[in-house]
């Protein structure tokens, strides 16, 4: 494989990528949710994650949320440096720059948001590659497109073991407690007689979580072959918009790694670990 | 306190426990200068509404825990004699009194950042409801929080 292609390709899927991070970032600004929009927080959840526990012990939080101008500074830094890197995709530092700063902006949306979500993982992780170049570029990408069928398998298999796919009320359970705020706060809700027909049929509704687990575990073919990346892709969209309209979750953000499935590159096979280094010299 | 998250370790667990089978709900009404409802189901983006309720439900927790982080709880409950080792770092880590006490003054700040009114008073009231034949009937409320000016 050339390498100069290599890095071409490289580069044009970080422009892509960190496109559609800043589009993502404008989100959070619309949203009320970038940190100088937070209003100083007070409450923090770090639950028992060592991460959580030592940003909090570090003082950083503290320093980030209570000062208007610090916060209005990160958020400046962490907009212009995602527009650095789509205009200078190979420049390292700027995408080293850009982890830090959004992997502090993770940990304060989660530990003030009181609850660790899993939405912005995506945004967090796909940087990392592109932190290298060449063969390694390729050995990163996959790695993290083995990470995007993990965390599809991993929630099939945490299902499977704990036998919740067994709970015939499992469900409706989840719909229940998820929608019935928002059909109490907003009876004339457009989706009102859709779900109160859903609640009459419990059954379909458990049928529709356990099509959901099977489409979780779907993603294990993926360890094994790259043919089906993109029927994979589209599958990943339909779970998205099931969890969205189920439990009232939609966690859009983290679709970002669909990107590892969309580019896969099939055609390329990856050099061994000599060959690499001899064409990285 | 194996089997827990531990970033960037994540786990990916949601809904896979069995989800308990209640007939009866929790929801949250948010009332500003007497008359406005802040409806956070609707016109407010996902994140927006996470910011709105996650705090919120656990300022709920650490009332209905006494006033304690429900995290110092399950931690002392964990470590038993052996939290004494934190015991001096709880008010960085997690939610003192103070911490507690100024909750609702920033509430009532993001609640005036989304939704662009300026506040003079804001009640949080937790409404218990179930369902009976297509309609949500309100079962008992409460106060959560007030604010006034």
């Amino acid at each position: 494989m050339n390498i100069e292609s290599l890095n071409q390709q490289r580069n044009n899927i970080c422009r892509l990528v960190f496109g559609c991070i800043f589009l993502l970032l404008m989100y959070d600004l619309l949203s009320h949710t970038a940190v100088h929009q937070l209003q100083s927080p007070t409450l923090v959840f770090p639950y028992v994650d060592i991460t959580y526990l030592l940003f909090n012990a570090s003082g950083i939080p503290g320093i980030l949320i209570s000062h208007y101008a610090v916060a209005l500074l990160f958020d400046l830094l962490l907009y212009i440096t995602c527009i650095a890197i789509i205009i200078y995709p190979s420049k390292k530092n700027f995408i080293t720059v850009f982890l830090m700063l959004y992997f502090f902006y993770f940990l304060l949306c989660n530990d003030y948001g009181a609850h660790h979500i899993h939405s912005k993982i995506g945004i967090l992780l796909i940087p990392i590659p592109f932190l290298f170049s060449g063969y390694n570029f390729l050995y990163a990408w996959n790695a993290l497109r083995y990470f995007t069928l993990f965390l599809y398998a991993d929630s099939f298999l945490w299902k499977l073991f704990r036998n919740s796919w067994l709970n015939s009320r499992q469900g409706i359970a989840i719909l229940k407690e998820n929608v019935i705020p928002i059909l109490y706060a907003h009876p004339d809700n457009k989706m009102a007689s859709l779900y109160y027909y859903l609640f009459d049929h419990p059954a379909f509704v458990d049928a529709l979580y356990k099509v959901g687990f099977l489409l979780e575990g779907i993603f294990i073919i993926g360890f094994f072959t790259k043919r089906f990346d993109v029927t994979l892709f589209f599958i990943s969209l339909i779970l998205a918009f099931g969890f969205k309209y189920m439990a009232d979750a939609f966690a859009f953000e983290l679709l970002i790694l669909n990107f590892t499935l969309l580019f896969a590159f099939k055609n390329y096979s990856l050099p061994s670990k000599q060959q690499a280094l001899i064409s990285s010299r | 306190m194996r089997g827990y998250e531990a970033t960037p370790f994540f786990v990916w667990a949601m809904y896979s426990e069995k989800e308990p089978d209640t007939t009866e709900y929790d929801v949250q009404k948010i009332i500003v200068n007497d008359s406005i409802v802040i409806n956070t189901t609707t016109g407010f983006t996902p994140s927006t509404r996470f910011f709105l309720s996650s705090p919120l439900w656990y300022y709920i927790s650490i009332k209905n825990n006494n006033n304690v982080d429900p995290t110092i709880s399950f931690l002392q409950s964990k470590l038993k004699q052996r939290y004494s080792l934190i015991e001096p770092y709880q008010h960085k880590l997690f939610n003192d009194s103070s911490r507690i006490n100024e909750f609702v003054d920033w509430y009532k700040r993001y609640v005036e950042e989304v939704s662009g009114i300026t506040i003079h008073n804001l009640k949080v009231i937790n409404n218990k409801v179930h369902i009976d034949d297509r309609k949500i009937i309100t079962d008992s409320s409460f106060i959560i929080t007030e604010w006034k000016q």
